[in-house]
């Protein structure tokens, strides 16, 4: 038998040998059962390491009697670019997905001491799971079917995929897409425990899924931009879509979690919200993946829309009837005394996601049900998910620029002026600033400048507090205070470097979309043409071969007021001879505040058409998504002295039914 | 009307805003989306509508002029063909004989595409060469 699917054969008897001594160790509490359950579940995570090892194999041996390495590599892709071939299909995406999950199980079962009963009881949830994506890589979505014969070479590479985009873009997502099972999974086991304390272990998971994802849809969004020339960062594609879904509903979970953390409230929003993020997750991987929507993007067919479908439908009936079972169990407290409290604000702050999701949501799915029930199809443009979704982020900003000052349970007009005052004054002011000097669209000014100087305002008053009391706690000097409290205090601080990162998002796309400068000119060697304060001259064409493709590449001079300050700026076409194909390579440089952006459309021998886009403030989009908001999650992770309160431990011999939890404020 | 329902009130007429406001943009962002065959077919009731049209882009149609970055080819499917014009210059991963979705409107026999795309990155797959192999 072929090495790979003997390798993923074993894992699946060995996920099922779990899965039975978890079931029966919890039926009939023997100890023993689990320990022999965690070493099949380690020796499963090796054997699919093996099998993904033996893929990677596969492609850098170029072995084109596998199928799946015979579509998606050829002898002419570099290497690198063979190497990611590995998640370039449905086929080997499926089998990285499972990689990951069985390394995340292993991780916990390594980890015996925080092997305790919630966990015990989570785990069937990921175990079946797994077992049903062992059983699809090896019956629908084999990625090591063989051939009856040997190509003398595979089909290649799509040539948008030659990007070190492919390399980060599907492994972030997939590792969000994995990490997003555990906190389910432990949600599923707390609702049967009727254990609240599931929200502890699944919020540090959701945490790590939450990176995932936002990597993920910011390298799609980096990659749409340099690479797929879909003419910007954000297209409201159904791909894009698919992935931004789960981020949409995991940030809601994340925010709301620390609402049942504290207050013990929203428990039954916070197990809907993972509920629905897992659900988006597999709706996600069904839209890309199965071909049932009408997409400008037009997907290929697969037989494994089904087997998406079924595991949803079960999912959702399975744990909703849990819920209905163990309602009594999942009794909120009342939290929300007032409309303007830190508690409301959180409550706002879902409603936000919540309507954003529901709005791409919709705007995804319309298509389906229009042909399903009416029976004609349509495509929904980007204009509703923006008509919709910009006011909902505006709203957003001002929220996230309120929640750091307003004070628990209900805030007082006082309080309120005592707390808002100068970040009001100093966000009137910059607007005063701003529109003296020129800036007189109303989304820039409020979005951009108020906003802004809101956000950062009362952040740092509060960041100024929190060294305050530090200093009045012990007074080190003034750096080790502000180290001090910043490493007490490293989950708060973590979250507001998040929403810094976020802010600097929220006013580089303000800036690209309001301010972005587009033309199309058709020049001829030696000539000029003006866009914005900058003047671009064509000086040279060149044409030239570049590992397994042919560039046609124009070269500009910029110059702005008279000064060159960019050469030989390139606006790139690639025609890659196997594939007959013909691709365009938008190239963006950054000037001071602006992203220069050409996009050629057409290379002569002494001709150019391109299209040229000035974009200010593209590059905080970068520095924000993956420096400043990375930077942030891993200080909100590095609090690895979990934050929870006293509880009781279960012991699976007892009536879990009639435990009470134990809480303290945190 | 005690505070609690002034602010529920508040809010109620808000989230009716947003969804009035999301409904209005929603019906003007939708446009139809066809196979060729049945564009073919609706294709005098559409004229001047924008309309989003499947098919596989048809082999030896292509005229390509840089000059004026205009690319000409036939979209067709197995039971219609039309003509496409584009301005937009190249779209990315252009191959004749592949699936791409245009987006434009039908005017005097022509089909004046803004945008067309090809097939998606992540589904390139396809049939493997069966000519020049060894047998095992």
């Amino acid at each position: 038998m072929e090495l790979g699917e003997t390798a993923l054969t074993i894992a699946l008897l060995l996920t099922v040998y779990a899965l039975i001594a978890h079931i029966i160790g919890i039926w009939k509490k023997k100890n023993e059962l689990f320990d022999s359950g965690r070493i099949a579940i380690i020796g499963l995570a090796v054997l699919t390491t093996i099998a993904s090892i033996w893929l990677f194999n596969l492609f850098i041996t170029r072995n084109f009697q596998y199928e799946y390495v015979a579509i998606y590599s050829s002898l002419d892709l570099p290497m690198v670019y063979t190497i990611s071939a590995f998640w370039a299909g449905s086929d080997g995406s499926l089998l990285l997905w499972a990689w990951l999950i069985s390394i995340y199980i292993a991780i916990i079962a390594a980890r015996g001491k925080s092997y305790d009963n919630l966990i015990k009881h989570a785990m069937p949830v990921i175990l079946v799971t797994l077992a049903y994506f062992f059983y699809m890589l090896l019956t629908v979505s084999r990625p090591f079917k063989m051939l009856d014969f040997m190509p003398a070479d595979g089909n290649g590479l799509n040539p948008m995929l030659h990007d070190p985009g492919m390399l980060f873009h599907p492994t972030t997502l997939f590792w969000g897409y994995a990490g997003v099972l555990i906190p389910f999974a432990l949600m599923v086991a707390g609702i049967y425990l009727s254990d609240d304390t599931w929200i502890y272990r699944a919020r540090r998971w959701a945490l790590w899924a939450w990176l995932g994802l936002a990597l993920g849809n910011l390298f799609g969004s980096y990659w749409a931009y340099t690479v797929l020339n879909w003419g910007g960062f954000w297209g409201w594609d159904p791909v894009e879509n698919a992935s931004f879904l789960p981020f949409l509903t995991m940030t809601a979970f994340y925010h709301s979690t620390m609402i049942q953390e504290r207050k013990g409230g929203m428990k039954f929003w916070n197990i809907l919200l993972i509920l629905f993020t897992w659900e988006l997750v597999i709706y996600g991987t069904l839209l890309t993946r199965s071909g049932i929507i009408a997409s400008v993007h037009t997907f290929g067919q697969s037989v494994t829309a089904s087997y998406y479908i079924n595991y949803m439908v079960v999912v959702l009936a399975a744990t909703l009837i849990l819920v209905a079972w163990k309602y009594k169990s999942i009794q909120s407290k009342k939290v929300f005394e007032s409309f303007v409290s830190r508690e409301a604000s959180f409550l706002y702050n879902n409603w936000i996601f919540i309507a954003a999701t529901a709005s791409v949501l919709w705007g995804t799915t319309y298509p389906l049900l229009s042909e399903a029930f009416r029976g004609y199809k349509v495509m929904v443009g980007p204009s509703f998910y923006n008509q919709v979704n910009v006011p909902l982020g505006i709203a957003l900003l001002f929220l996230m620029a309120i929640c750091p000052l307003i004070g628990w349970r209900k805030a007082s007009i006082s309080h309120l002026k005592r707390n808002f005052t100068k970040p009001i004054v100093a966000a009137v002011v910059a607007m005063v600033i701003a529109f003296a000097i020129g800036i007189r669209d109303i989304y820039a000014l409020f979005a951009g400048v108020a906003g802004s100087v809101l956000v950062i305002s009362t952040h740092f008053i509060d960041f100024s507090r929190i060294v305050n009391r530090q200093k009045k706690l012990e007074d080190a000097g003034t750096l080790k205070n502000i180290y001090r409290a910043f490493w007490n205090n490293r989950r708060t601080l973590g979250g507001y470097i998040c929403h810094i990162a976020i802010l600097m998002i929220i006013v580089s796309a303000t800036g690209a979309v309001i301010y972005e400068q587009t033309q199309t000119f058709n020049m001829r060697v030696g000539g000029s043409y003006s866009l914005g304060d900058y003047n671009f001259k064509l000086t040279s064409i060149d044409q030239y071969t570049k590992g397994n493709k042919d560039v046609q590449a124009a070269y500009f001079d910029v110059y702005k007021n008279s000064e060159r300050i960019l050469t030989n700026a390139e606006a790139r076409m690639y025609h890659y001879v196997k594939q007959e194909s013909t691709t365009v390579k938008p190239m963006a440089y950054t000037v001071g505040i602006d992203d220069l952006y050409f996009s050629a459309q057409a290379i002569t021998a002494d001709s150019a058409t391109v299209k040229i886009k000035v974009m200010p403030w593209m590059f905080l989009m970068w520095i924000g998504g993956f420096y400043v908001l990375i930077a942030g999650i891993l200080i909100c992770i590095s609090t690895v002295v979990p934050i929870r309160p006293k509880r009781t431990f279960y012991d699976i011999n007892t009536n879990q039914d009639n435990k009470t939890i134990a809480e303290e404020d945190i | 009307m005690n505070r609690k329902l002034k602010n529920m009130l508040g809010i109620g007429i808000v989230a009716v805003l947003i969804i009035y406001l999301g409904a209005q943009s929603f019906s003007n962002a939708l446009s139809f989306y066809y196979e060729v065959g049945e564009f073919v077919q609706k294709a005098d009731s559409l004229n001047g509508k924008v309309v989003n049209v499947n098919g596989t882009i048809v082999k030896g149609s292509t005229i390509w002029e840089p000059e004026k970055a205009r690319l000409t080819f036939k979209l067709g499917d197995n039971n219609g063909t039309i003509t496409v014009v584009s301005n937009e210059g190249m779209p990315g991963n252009y191959k004749e004989e592949i699936p791409a979705v245009v987006t434009g409107y039908f005017v005097n026999g022509t089909f004046q595409a803004t945008v067309v795309v090809t097939k998606c990155p992540s589904k390139y797959g396809g049939d493997i060469d069966h000519g020049d192999h060894n047998e095992t």
